[in-house]
């Protein structure tokens, strides 16, 4: 009678396809994938130098050395990844550079640099110009530049750029015009001056903990927004919104507030951090400019000043029909500070009328929300306010779920 | 189906999948649980999932798993895409760091599984085309090699060395440098 080989003596690592191999030695160090596993067999010997991911991570010293044979030595195979991770202490980046030249010529789709040192670094020149590349992350650092003189990234779909300076504001120009297929761009922790970002493609947009003077996006197809206000903010319209997280650090921001939630209003998720002031500019407008959020169904409000606590909470329960989850927190808050950008946040004061207080919610109470989560803090709220709005809530709301919890 | 407005956009959250493993059992899956295999996502959109999906290379006790990882993770994708077509009322939920922590938990509990197992989990996400799942499987074999010789790893899978003693030295030799 046959039997099936034993399984527990079957080679099953083996037997796996090139391209799973090659994504399991991604995740081992370069210096074993070439020492040891190639060691194990025949079938092993040589899967070092086809796989295209090419990753170079922190810690290895001598790497530049390591670094250059590891590309020489290379299969005449497809380069399609490369992860480079850097604290070099050469301060030009000068091999590194190097590198990433030679893999941009062979067929580059994913480019990834993280530079941890405090070194002036500047993407290479032919980046900007590589037909085949579709994402492009980078790290820079403290001191990251771009101004490079043109840009043609034909099939870029992901650009994300983090601790970078743009120390040219036509560059911003560039990129909108020469990334035409892009779909998910994101800032973090950039600094420009005036920044214009144009794009009828992009889908998810994010520009968190930047410093700015002023930004005007026209992005019409976007889903998904994150935004950090900081400086003046001109967004138009997002038909396509569905998501969105807005946090405000500029506080003279009441002005443009209104037309920031006016560009909010289709989305279905919803999370606002620091926005006393613009929430209060926004429903001291009379009812015919009120802002209507009809596909609402869940709200997180993120908020430190208790006097504007209320009257949102009662405004969006009157104007957007269908929420049904809903969280105030006035925790996170304190929780969510970015280490390291100097901003900080201040409480708004004397802007709100005390009027706006706990009985205005009564007229707003009568619908049902399935969800109903409220985090006080102890900080700033009394044991006494929590237990009246506790006790208020649990008499007045029908939610499935209502927590209330005093941090 | 087609109807008008509000019930249009229920049908559509409230729709179903069939996936049929290889020993033909059906599991009923939301389509929000199901994209996260872009080889199933390509399918609805090419619309070709009515009477369910066949899966030949899956067998029921994997998919099970497969649908496990995927339900978990189908809330925390949609938060982060924000596409609406991945749209589910779970997807509402907020994704705080207490869901990511429960999520890293859930992925170290999901892994404690046998060789074999593992292996069958790796071929169903790179059939399936489900990336997350495709990485951590892979991650978890990479960790399994990291710091040992060729002596143990060939012993832990069963790998039969074939070269010969002038092979072996010869390839010691080739590689010396990664070790300067």
């Amino acid at each position: 009678m046959m039997l099936p080989p034993e399984a527990a003596k079957r080679d099953r690592l083996s037997a796996l396809p090139d391209d799973i191999l090659h994504r399991i030695l991604r995740f081992v160090d370069a210096r074993e994938c070439v020492g040891t596993l190639s060691l194990l067999s025949r079938r092993w010997r040589h899967l070092w130098s086809s796989s295209p991911y090419f990753t170079m991570p922190v810690d290895i010293s001598g790497d530049e050395v390591f670094g250059n044979r590891m590309l020489l030595l290379r299969d005449n195979a497809p380069l399609l990844t490369f992860s480079l991770h850097t604290a070099t202490d050469s301060p030009d980046f000068v091999y590194q550079r190097r590198w990433m030249r030679h893999a941009l010529i062979r067929g580059l789709r994913v480019l990834e640099v993280e530079v941890s040192c405090n070194r002036y670094f500047e993407l290479p020149d032919c980046v900007f110009t590589c037909e085949t590349l579709e994402v492009i992350s980078l790290s820079a650092g403290e001191r990251g530049v771009l101004s490079h003189k043109s840009v043609c990234l034909p099939r870029l779909k992901k650009l994300h750029l983090s601790e970078v300076e743009f120390n040219d504001a036509s560059f911003a120009k560039k990129l909108s015009s020469g990334c035409p297929a892009l779909e998910d761009l994101s800032f973090s922790f950039c600094s420009f001056g005036w920044f214009k970002i144009s794009s009828d493609t992009v889908k998810a947009l994010s520009i968190t903990w930047c410093r700015y003077k002023g930004i005007y996006v026209y992005a019409p197809n976007t889903c998904s927004l994150r935004l950090t206000v900081s400086g003046e903010v001109q967004l138009d319209g997002m038909p396509s919104l569905v998501s969105a997280w807005v946090c405000v650090l500029e506080k003279r921001l009441a002005r443009r507030g209104y037309d920031i939630m006016a560009t909010l209003c289709n989305v279905q998720k919803l999370e606002l951090i620091g926005f006393g002031s613009v929430l209060q500019d926004m429903m001291e407008k009379s009812d015919n400019r009120a802002l209507q959020f009809s596909n609402l169904k869940s709200l997180v409000i993120e908020e430190d000043c208790v006097s504007s606590f209320y009257s949102p909470f009662a405004y969006f329960l009157r104007f957007a029909p269908n929420l049904a989850y809903l969280t105030f927190d006035r925790w996170n808050m304190h929780q969510s500070d970015p280490p390291e950008t100097g901003f900080i946040f201040e409480q708004e004061e004397g802007h709100i009328k005390n009027s706006c207080k706990l009985m205005n919610l009564v007229s707003g109470l009568h619908r049902d929300v399935e969800v109903l989560r409220i985090r006080l803090s102890k900080k700033q709220d009394s044991i006494e306010e929590f237990h009246k709005l506790r006790g208020f809530l649990k008499e007045k709301i029908k939610a499935k779920e209502v927590i209330v919890v005093w941090f | 189906m087609a109807s008008a407005g509000s019930g249009d956009e229920k049908a559509a959250a409230a729709a179903m999948i069939t996936l049929i493993s290889s020993d033909n059992e059906k599991f009923e899956v939301t389509e929000a649980t199901a994209t996260l295999s872009q080889t199933i996502r390509h399918m609805i959109e090419d619309g070709c999932t009515d009477g369910g999906v066949p899966l030949p290379n899956v067998t029921s006790k994997i998919l099970a798993r497969v649908i496990e990882y995927c339900k978990k993770h189908a809330t925390a994708a949609a938060g982060e895409e924000g596409s609406s077509s991945s749209f589910s009322d779970a997807a509402f939920l907020e994704v705080d760091r207490a869901f990511l922590e429960e999520l890293e938990e859930f992925d170290d509990a999901f892994l404690e599984v046998d060789r074999a197992t593992l292996f069958d989990l790796i071929l169903a996400a790179n059939y399936l085309d489900i990336k997350g799942l495709l990485n951590l499987t892979c991650q978890k074999v990479a960790d399994s090699v990291k710091g040992k010789t060729p002596e143990q790893i060939r012993e832990m899978y069963n790998i039969v060395n074939d070269l010969t003693p002038e092979e072996e030295a010869e390839i010691r030799r080739e590689t010396q440098w990664a070790f300067e």
